[in-house]
């Protein structure tokens, strides 16, 4: 692999730590509802609507995750490096 | 019917909740529309890029890449609308048989109490404004405490003793309510 190219596998390492610290939050928020008990009826349907939605969104992300080859490489700079004349000259 | 569990700073004895106010939905509501406009921006950038740029999204890395991106940004427009939403159902007045109480909610790590006691009310008072708000019935309730704008240092004070309920709807009903309950000493 050249010294400029990166696995695929990276984006997902990101994504997954942005899912954590989206879990800290929306568990923080929950708490919250339940701590100050406020639970009524648009209460109840916002927080299930939320899991629901958070629960699809991740599952449908995750399911096409697991089809994908994360050891493929991605060039991230252009051959030669980011200041490279060599593409001009050509 | 449900039936909400208060919880009260300082439960006092024999104290009973008479009603809770909250901002009217129609603010909510108006929150609630740029989300929807938000959860549209990337249907609209796939339909974009589909029309001008289809050979991008043919491309397994970049599909992939757009995939974790728009799931990462819908989480996080989901968390903020849960968020913008709590922050709605906290912020609540209660008026008990005993006193006003304010409870704002500011944001995820702030909150705010207040409270005044009805026996110290000397008026209620109900503002309306603008054509929204007048449709709408919602509008600004203001108790205010015995002597407020008479002495200069209360008056100095007021942003303190005074509270001051924005946008909650059945205004008349609470501010009729707020009068029978409050022991007004007109000196």
């Amino acid at each position: 692999m050249e010294t400029n190219m990166i696995t695929l596998s990276i984006f997902l390492y990101i994504y997954l730590f942005l899912v954590v610290i989206f879990i800290l939050f929306a568990m923080f928020v929950i708490y919250h509802v339940i701590r100050f008990s406020f639970w009524g009826l648009p209460a109840f349907l916002a927080t299930f609507l939320f899991i629901a939605a958070t629960v699809i969104i991740l599952f449908v992300t995750l399911d096409y995750c697991a089809r994908v080859d994360w050891q493929q490489p991605i060039q991230i700079l252009p051959s030669g490096g980011l200041f490279s004349t060599q593409d001009l000259i050509k | 019917m449900y039936r909400e569990r208060l919880y009260l700073p300082d439960h006092l004895p024999n104290e009973k909740v008479e009603f809770v106010l909250r901002r009217h939905l129609f603010v909510a509501f108006g929150e609630g529309l740029l989300f929807i406009v938000l959860f549209a921006i990337p249907v609209g950038f796939y339909y974009f890029f589909k029309i001008l740029f289809p050979h991008l999204l043919a491309s397994e890395v970049v599909y992939t890449l757009l995939l974790l991106s728009v799931s990462v940004y819908y989480l996080y427009i989901l968390l903020f609308a849960y968020t913008s939403f709590i922050d709605y159902w906290l912020d609540i007045w209660v008026v008990t048989n005993e006193r006003i109480i304010s409870i704002e909610q500011r944001g995820l790590f702030a909150r705010k109490f207040s409270e005044q006691q009805l026996f110290l009310l000397q008026d209620v008072s109900s503002e309306v404004h603008g054509i929204l708000a007048t449709l709408f019935h919602f509008g600004i309730l203001l108790p205010s405490q015995l002597a407020q704008n008479r002495t200069p240092y209360l008056n100095r004070c007021r942003g303190l003793t005074r509270l001051l309920y924005e946008s909650c709807n059945s205004l008349r009903p609470a501010e009729k309510i707020i009068l029978e309950r409050g022991s007004f000493n007109y000196l």
